[in-house]
């Protein structure tokens, strides 16, 4: 099956220099929540983030879905631990499926990108039933305050940098004619990833911050 | 010749240079080996080789000395977890401080390190162990040569030595005969001197004939034993009589036995039990068959070993012969593997007064 690296997400959050994983950072022995997460959001550039639990969202699976998919009881329970977050812009409704991940005592966020729908909600972009794999990226959350939060993103292109010139060991894929690279690490490589760079600086320099405040 | 520790030395580099190799085709993470998968597999090496090293230069040596199996697994398995510790403390902490330019990500858990070390210990053991069997190998193949030559040069010894036996017999014997034709000139008995010495040349030249040869047929043997009793009996003026009776069914011919052995022990007999003895006597041989084997009696009733040896004044008279003879049947039964065996009977009457003796040489035929 001929791959697409989907690198959606960092495209609709402008985050062009985003890592992008094909692992999820998440794993049933990893994820966490936090109930201060939920709630109306407002970004820097006075943009609006809806943070929901998965299982009060538009994504709560149905029954029918459950049996389609032979979900186990840890999946059900997987499921529970995972936020919807919902994002306007251009004209386009675009959806991911977040999951808290606590590493280290610190948090963060891994982002996997649902849909991205018109404004009449008309299908235009959805990743279901395509012949591609979904990529992921990630956030280090910084609580500033019970209603103040920033998201640090790695540098992607410094990240990107740092491992084509072989000085860093972990699984990727690069494309030269695209340009287009993720990284390969299984959930367990990335965890160890984060356990010993989570919180090296220069990894962050040169990445974007989000910061959110909680909308009143 | 290559030098010996310089020969080690590239086995061991060659050893560890295969062993990158090996690794780093293990270890990269791309399709081709990159900077970081060469750092990664030396550093890796740098916590295998301390443990390989301990366990190759001491404590396999010390196992051989001391055969603690127990004390060897279990120091071995100490080492493999703190080298493991530290391989994994280096690649999860340390790196960082010490190679900070290096972002060492998928590293192996401990217990994967572990199987690594085990796997390392258990090859460069079996290495040294077969080197080691291959050195014993040798070594025992070069003990064998060394043996075999050895073997060789024994039984070239013996064989030397059975040489200078009989080389010092023909003298001894030729010696008492030259005395008996010196007594019967000294006698003034020409006739029965010439006629001594016609039978001495012929004897002679049966013992030249038999000098270089391990052994001779019992038919030979008992013919010089006729012409020497022949020349010892004119020698003493028929003061002794002697017979020789033959089984039949043996075919002297076809027995085998070491050249000029019966001779010393009729000598004996005449010298030492017949001629110390005032009214003369007589002498037996007999060859008998016995079961397989074939049975040479010299049969004497002299004045026996006891009586000899005080009218010698000890044992620095006894035959000379007899002791050579006894030798020469040792050599022989050993180079030729042979179990011809001797006996000698002092025969006594019932108040244990000393009647003769009685020689039993033994010739296995079945050997």
């Amino acid at each position: 099956m001929r791959i697409f690296l989907i690198a959606g997400v960092a495209v609709l959050l402008s985050l062009t220099s985003c890592v992008t994983l094909l692992q999820s950072l998440l794993t049933q022995d990893n994820i966490v929540t936090d109930d201060r997460l939920a709630g109306q959001w407002t970004g820097n550039d006075s943009k609006n983030l809806l943070v929901q639990k998965m299982m009060d969202s538009k994504f709560k699976p149905t029954i029918q879905e459950l049996d389609k998919h032979d979900y186990t009881e840890d999946d059900s329970l997987f499921f529970t631990k995972l936020y919807a977050i919902s994002f306007r812009e251009n004209n386009l409704n675009y959806s991911w499926l977040c999951g808290l991940v606590r590493i280290k005592d610190q948090y963060y966020l891994n982002f996997e990108p649902q849909e991205c729908l018109t404004a009449l909600k008309k299908e235009s972009y959805t990743l279901e039933g395509q012949s591609f794999f979904t990529t992921t990226s990630f956030a280090k959350i910084e609580w500033k305050g019970e209603n103040d939060l920033s998201l640090h993103f790695f540098n992607g292109d410094r990240l990107k940098k740092i491992i084509l010139n072989g000085n860093a060991r972990i699984s990727y894929e690069y494309d030269p004619l695209f340009e287009t690279f993720v990284i390969t690490a299984s959930s367990k490589e990335l965890e160890q990833f984060l356990e010993k760079y989570g919180n090296n600086e220069s990894l962050y320099d040169g990445g974007l911050t989000l910061n959110l405040v909680r909308k009143k | 010749m290559i030098n010996e520790p310089l020969l080690r030395a590239a086995q061991h580099i060659l050893f560890w240079v295969i062993s990158f190799y090996i690794f780093l085709y293990i270890f990269k993470i791309g399709n081709k080996p990159g900077k970081i998968d060469y750092v990664y597999t030396i550093l890796f090496h740098f916590f295998i080789l301390p443990p390989v090293y301990i366990n190759l230069a001491w404590l396999l040596p010390r196992l051989r000395r001391t055969n603690f199996w127990m004390g060897y697994f279990l120091i071995n398995i100490s080492l493999i977890c703190l080298f493991s510790w530290l391989n994994l403390k280096f690649f999860s902490d340390w790196s960082n401080t010490v190679l900070p330019g290096y972002f060492f990500i998928s590293y192996f858990n401990f217990f994967q390190v572990t199987l690594f070390f085990v796997v390392y210990l258990a090859i460069s053991s079996l290495l040294k162990l077969s080197k080691s069997w291959f050195v014993v190998n040798s070594l025992q193949k070069e003990l064998l040569v060394v043996e075999k030559e050895k073997a060789a040069r024994e039984k070239e010894l013996l064989e030397l030595e059975a040489k200078a036996l009989r080389a010092q017999m023909n003298p001894h014997f030729i010696f008492n005969c030259l005395n008996s034709i010196k007594s019967l000139m000294q006698e003034r008995e020409m006739d029965k001197g010439v006629t001594y010495l016609t039978m001495f040349s012929k004897l002679i030249r049966t013992l030249f004939n038999n000098a270089d040869k391990k052994e001779i047929s019992l038919y030979d043997e008992i013919e010089t034993c006729k012409l020497y009793l022949q020349l010892e009996s004119m020698r003493f003026d028929s003061r002794f009589s002697y017979s020789v009776n033959i089984d039949e069914k043996i075919d002297l011919k076809s027995v085998q036995i070491p050249a000029l052995i019966i001779q010393p022990f009729i000598e004996n007999a005449i010298w030492h039990g017949i001629i110390p003895k005032a009214n003369g006597g007589h002498i037996d041989l007999l060859v008998n068959q016995k079961n397989e084997s074939v049975e040479v009696i010299i049969d004497d009733d002299g004045v026996g070993r006891a009586a000899s040896l005080q009218n010698k004044a000890g044992l620095a008279h006894q035959s000379k012969g007899v002791h050579l003879t006894q030798s020469r049947l040792e050599l022989n039964n050993l180079l030729q593997k042979k179990n011809a065996q001797l006996e000698i009977i002092d025969k006594k009457d019932d108040p244990q007064t000393a009647t003769g003796t009685k020689v039993i040489l033994t010739f296995n035929q079945a050997e």
